[in-house]
């Protein structure tokens, strides 16, 4: 195996952190002036891991650019152990078909890793680490059990990797049930050959060889870094002997902006007092596909009912974005979304709470911000 | 319609004091709310959190006293004998091995269909499952037919547990006779604190959250749309322009 | 008025019935007459009463009261005076009164049935059967009263339910609408009349149309949600959840009510029956009601955690064979930062005065007192019960807390369950330190500062005057408010009213806020922390809220 392949080879045989090996990925040809240390306490690592890349954007950039054209094939022959990777047509998480693609080489790094992608596949598997690729039709959950039962019989992979979340939870727990394969759920930690589960309702973890079935929770997945393609090579896909679901399908129904819980919103639209346009709002919300709502002002106005209210005696939510126009950010407020992964603020005033907690701040009138989102979105996305 | 609802008892997060699993009371809420005949049943050692149980609105819980045996093929034994048109579970437990696979091995047993994620029933012409979907969709799904559910843990907010019902309901205790195969003991330690893993490319992003100023309203609002395509969060806006590659 | 107008008929009838025994003369027909000239004066007085209706007062049925009493006097007279008459005439003035009578007394006794005039017989039953005759000799007696919980039923299911003493409660009132002009919620617009409630649970008991309102009905009624099944549904009158949950517990219906009947003891023994029996409160009053079973704290804290705020102030945790003089009961708002402040100035201020306070600690749960206005007794009692086994086990003097609803619940509540013990509020102890010298000098401040009475310090326990002794000597320019001392106007914090956030037209936080900025204060003292809440939580006011704790330390270092 020469260097490229596994490049933490070059370091000896050290136990790697999963962190120090991106590093040495991020920047092969710095990989010599690194200093090794085994052992890393994780925090530590992740900040100064931080520090470095940030040092190392530059070069980063100016490298992937010019080395697209000479990324290295990685082939790995037709006897290598394989290991199925199982994409659904919708993520368990966003960005989930890559991580656990990358994660995979991370557990299994002797095996070819085959994509199975039941329904649109969510990434881009020759850069992501699809050494094989199998497509197969999208379906309810009983066809997909159906489907894999059949690929399974047909390859016999010796491991199957599932993401936590989802369909993807309920196709792994099936399998499980049915073969009565030795698994691993709520993996939160993974090394070569090893995996760290959570059991006792998150409370205690074990650590265990990686067993044939693997479920992934999204902290435990990281993604690869395109520095080598993949091969991707088809397989293909044998008859499937579907049965009818016990019980059918009839029909998904989307719910509107205003209907859309917001406990299951991946993306919210807020409005703080002050805001009188309330057509402009909501049609930004339906054309973004966001749930909406607002300050608890908003709320004891009657503007938005109490359900849409976010803050410490409203709802505290998880969405994956939250947009804040005119919103202030009383304290109240800004524990509601605490968990929100990405806040955009739009306010007049600059020194507003919400402006600081948010990951894009515009300083601007709302009301006339969103007047013009409307445009856009009827225009049907951005030019 | 005759429904069974599989309890078990969890644990408050911050004090550890036994308590109603919060995804088996959603569990339980949905069979209540249905306005069927429920039947709870719980394998496992003595709790009076099983009062706390009776409490939401349940007449009779079944408690099979089985200490630490592997409790599906209690279960499954359970089940079978009772004549149910739906048995309803959570979606894992607060307590114990947690893997979920509890209402999937039970399918698998008594060769039932199995539908998860689910947040309503209805039973008032034919029966009506409705699946949570990503996004806040759903799906219905409609068929006859006695079925396994497993509840999202999302699907309602679950009622208050009752003084009043605490003492109308009754736990009925079923003593297991037969040595039992015990659950492996498992060697852990108390969960680390995790968070997510550093994505490649990401030290970039959060390394700029720069207040703008002086842009236009027209400006500011394709910044939002950028934005927001750029990190994923409207995929039914994705622009012509392929996203870069970092 | 009320005196003269009815004890004047009454002992004009007494003296004219005596009257028939003795042959006719003038001395008891003077008698009579004297007595219908003192009613004549209350008749007036009743005329003018009816004829620009006070605000809150009923019109309907009484407004034909004065009508029926100008009858019955017609009839007293006229038969008083027929009778040393001869001849005709006599006759005449005897039938023309009688037929006086039939309308007048007639009307009255009707309106003695379901009517108005029913307060006589069940206003002297109520107090003769009234639960807190403490309240007769200007006493307080504001702690709920003992409830056994092996008793069914568990709270008021249907109107029957209630005690003999509370249905005759509910028909002694005259619907002189003081406590609906009191009410802060009924101010705000919230769903809640308190003399509508009464009637409608005096209609519940009668039958439907029985009882004849004339008053006010609940604000916003026609726009009621349906969130909760009504309350008394198969009875005669249905009432929407939404009053009830709208009550604040405040008692100034109570402290306003001529009649002596006690509002919130009903509403209560409502709540008890929706929680203990049906399950149906607000689901932010559930998730706290669960959090109180699961960790014994409202907020699903750690009990372990309640004193981490005050790590570097080295707190003694009590023993048990060591006895103490003061403990500080801290209470929910420990977990808050707000008034880890307010308690950061008090234990300085103890310890300046010499007095090292004491804590429970990890043991010290929540006293108990959402819990029990939200209706659930049985987690109520079980956390008094802890309560007590933990203090009783323990020797101190006295117990301090700035928190009014520990207080009362420590003081007038757990006495029932067993425990009794000498609780004193913050500004009780400092006040009495600050006269004895043992703060030092305060320097007097300037900013305009106004008091606010906590409904549970002032209504409930009737100290007012421990914080205004603190007050006056460290400021400068002290106001007083209108509505104070026992009339003060409630922040809207208690009775788990934040928890059922039932909507109004207004908030009543803001609606306090406003009186206090009328006042021309531009800081309010305040002394409890759910006033503190509730008060900063109020948009748009420059109004600086501060405890007087807070404000008495702030004057003890500006002096130094």
């Amino acid at each position: 195996m020469s260097n490229r392949l596994n490049p933490h080879k070059m370091l000896g045989e050290i136990a790697p952190t999963s962190g120090l090996r991106r590093l040495n990925r991020l920047a092969p040809l710095k990989a010599s002036t690194v200093s090794v240390v085994a052992r890393v306490n994780p925090h530590n690592e992740y900040r100064a891991r931080l520090r470095r890349e940030l040092r190392q954007a530059d070069v980063v950039h100016r490298q992937t650019v010019s080395a697209q054209s000479r990324k290295p094939l990685h082939v790995v022959a037709d006897s290598a152990p394989l290991a199925f990777v199982i994409g659904l047509g919708v993520e368990a998480w966003a960005g989930a078909e890559a991580e656990l693609l990358g994660t995979a080489r991370e557990i299994l790094p002797e095996s070819a890793i085959a994509l199975v992608s039941l329904g649109k596949i969510n990434c881009t598997p020759s850069e992501d680490g699809a050494d094989r690729l199998i497509e197969g039709p999208a379906g309810l959950e009983e066809h997909n059990f159906d489907a894999l039962l059949a690929l399974v019989d047909e390859y016999k992979p010796q491991h199957l990797i599932f993401a936590e979340g989802g369909h993807s939870s309920d196709l792994a727990r099936r399998y499980v049930a049915r073969t009565k394969a030795e698994a691993a759920f709520n993996v939160v930690q993974v090394r070569a050959g090893q995996v760290t589960c959570l059991i006792d309702g998150g409370k205690r973890e074990f650590t265990r060889k990686v067993p044939p079935v693997i479920a992934l929770s999204r902290i435990a997945c990281a993604k690869l870094d395109a520095e080598m393609l993949y091969e991707a090579r088809p397989l293909a896909l044998p008859e499937i002997a579907a049965t009818d679901a016990a019980f059918k399908d009839a029909g998904v129904r989307v719910a509107s902006a205003r209907d859309l819980p917001l406990s299951e919103a991946e993306l919210v639209v807020s409005a703080g007092a002050g805001l009188t346009d309330w057509d402009s709002f909501h049609a930004v919300a339906e054309g973004l596909s966001a749930a909406v709502a607002g300050s608890r002002v908003v709320c004891d106005a009657g503007s938005l009912p109490r359900s849409r209210q976010v803050g410490a005696s409203g709802q505290i939510i998880e969405s994956r974005c939250y947009l804040a126009f005119g919103i202030s950010g009383a304290p109240q407020h800004l524990q509601g979304i605490q968990a929100c992964r990405h806040v955009i603020a739009v306010n007049t005033d600059p020194h507003a709470p919400m402006m600081k907690r948010a990951d894009l701040a515009i300083v601007a009138d709302a009301q006339a911000v969103l007047k013009e989102m409307q445009l856009l979105l009827n225009k049907g996305g951005a030019a | 319609m005759k429904i069974c609802v599989c309890l078990s008892i969890g644990q408050n997060p911050v004090s550890g004091r036994p308590r109603m699993a919060a995804s088996d009371r959603v569990a339980l809420e949905l069979a209540l709310a249905s306005g069927a005949d429920v039947t709870g049943v719980y394998a496992g050692p003595k709790s009076d959190v099983l009062t706390d149980y009776l409490g939401m609105g349940l007449k009779q819980v079944h408690h099979i006293d089985s200490a630490r045996a592997d409790i599906v093929p209690l279960l499954v034994e359970f089940i079978r004998s009772g004549s149910f048109d739906l048995v309803l579970t959570g979606t894992v437990t607060e307590a114990g091995l947690s893997s979920g696979m509890v209402p999937y091995l039970l399918a698998e047993e008594l060769s039932l269909p199995l539908i998860s994620r689910v947040v309503g029933i209805d039973a008032r012409a034919g029966l009506t499952i409705t699946q949570a979907e990503a996004g806040g969709k759903r799906r219905m799904r409609t068929g006859a037919g006695a079925a396994i559910l497993v509840v999202d843990a999302k699907a309602v907010q679950p009622r208050l547990s009752t003084v009043a019902a605490q003492r109308a309901g009754e736990v009925i205790t079923h003593p297991v006779v037969s040595d039992l195969p015990q659950l492996p003991e498992l060697t852990s330690q108390p969960a680390r604190k995790r968070s997510t893993r550093l994505k490649a490319g990401s030290g970039q992003a959060k390394a700029a959250a720069p207040i703008h100023t002086n842009l236009s309203a027209a400006e500011a609002a394709q910044t939002i749309l950028d934005f927001l395509q750029a990190e994923g969060h409207v995929p039914a806006l994705q622009s012509i322009t392929s996203r870069q590659e970092r | 008025m009320h005196a003269s107008l009815a004890g004047g008929v009454l002992a004009s009838l007494v003296v004219l019935s005596v009257s028939f025994a003795l042959p006719p003369n003038i001395w008891s027909a003077s008698a009579v007459w004297f007595f219908c000239a003192l009613s004549f004066v209350g008749l007036c007085l009743e005329f003018d009463r009816r004829r620009n209706v006070a605000k809150g007062l009923s019109k309907g049925a009484y407004q034909t009261l004065p009508w029926l009493f100008s009858a019955a006097l017609l009839f007293i007279v006229g038969i008083s005076t027929a009778r040393l008459m001869n001849g005709p005439e006599a006759l005449i003035l005897a039938l023309a009164a009688a037929t006086c009578g039939l309308f007048g007394l007639g009307g009255l006794a009707v309106m003695a049935g379901n009517g108005p005039m029913r307060h006589i017989v069940a206003g002297v039953t109520n107090l003769a059967l009234h639960r807190r005759p403490e309240r007769f000799g200007r006493g307080r007696s504001t702690g709920l009263k003992a409830f056994d919980l092996e008793r069914a039923p568990l709270g008021v299911a249907k109107v029957e339910d209630f005690t003999i003493a509370q249905l005759a409660s509910f028909d002694a009132c005259v619907q002189c609408g003081r406590c609906e002009v009191e009410c802060p919620a009924y101010a705000a617009g919230l769903p809640l009349n308190p003399k509508k409630l009464v009637n409608d649970l005096a209609e519940s008991l009668r039958g439907k149309g029985a009882v004849s309102y004339g008053g006010n009905g609940y604000p916003g009624a026609d726009r009621l949600p349906d969130a909760l099944p009504l309350i008394f549904a198969d009875g005669h009158v249905s009432l929407n959840p939404d009053t009830l949950w709208s009550c604040t517990t405040c008692r100034a219906c109570v402290e306003a009510c001529p009649m002596m009947i006690e509002h919130v003891d009903a509403i209560i023994d409502i709540r008890r029956a929706e929680t203990m029996q049906r399950g149906l409160v607000a689901p932010h009053a559930r998730k706290a009601l669960e959090n109180l079973r699961e960790t014994d704290t409202q907020g699903g804290q750690e009990l372990g955690a309640r004193f981490d705020w005050a790590t570097d102030l080295n707190l003694k945790v009590i023993a048990p064979d060591v006895p103490a003089q003061t403990l500080l009961w801290v209470g929910e708002s420990a977990y808050e930062r707000r008034i880890q402040r307010t308690l950061r100035s008090l234990i300085k201020m103890l310890r300046r005065a010499g007095i090292e306070p004491v804590v429970l600690g990890s043991e010290e749960l929540d006293c108990g007192d959402v819990a029990r206005r939200l209706g659930d007794e049985a987690t109520f009692q079980r956390l008094a019960k802890a309560n007590i086994a933990t203090l009783s086990r323990y020797r101190f003097d006295y117990i301090v807390t700035a928190d009014p609803h520990a207080l009362h619940v420590l003081r007038n509540e757990y006495p029932a369950l067993g425990g009794t013990f000498t609780v004193r509020h913050h500004t009780d102890v400092l006040a009495e330190l600050m006269e004895a010298g043992r703060l030092g000098k305060a320097a007097r401040i300037e900013t305009s500062v106004t008091y606010h009475d906590p409904c549970y310090l002032g209504r409930y326990n009737g100290e007012f005057d421990a914080p205004r002794k603190i007050l006056g000597a460290i400021s400068q320019n002290f106001i007083e408010m209108e509505k104070s001392r026992s009339r003060s106007h409630c922040c809207g914090g208690g009775g788990a009213a934040p928890l059922t956030d039932v909507q109004g037209e207004r908030r009543i936080p803001d609606m306090r806020m406003q009186q206090v900025e009328e006042s021309g204060a531009a800081c309010v003292a305040v002394g409890c922390p759910g006033c503190t809440a509730m008060l900063e939580g109020v948009t748009n006011s420059n109004v600086k809220v501060i405890d007087v704790a807070e404000l008495l330390e702030a004057s003890l270092e500006a002096a130094q």
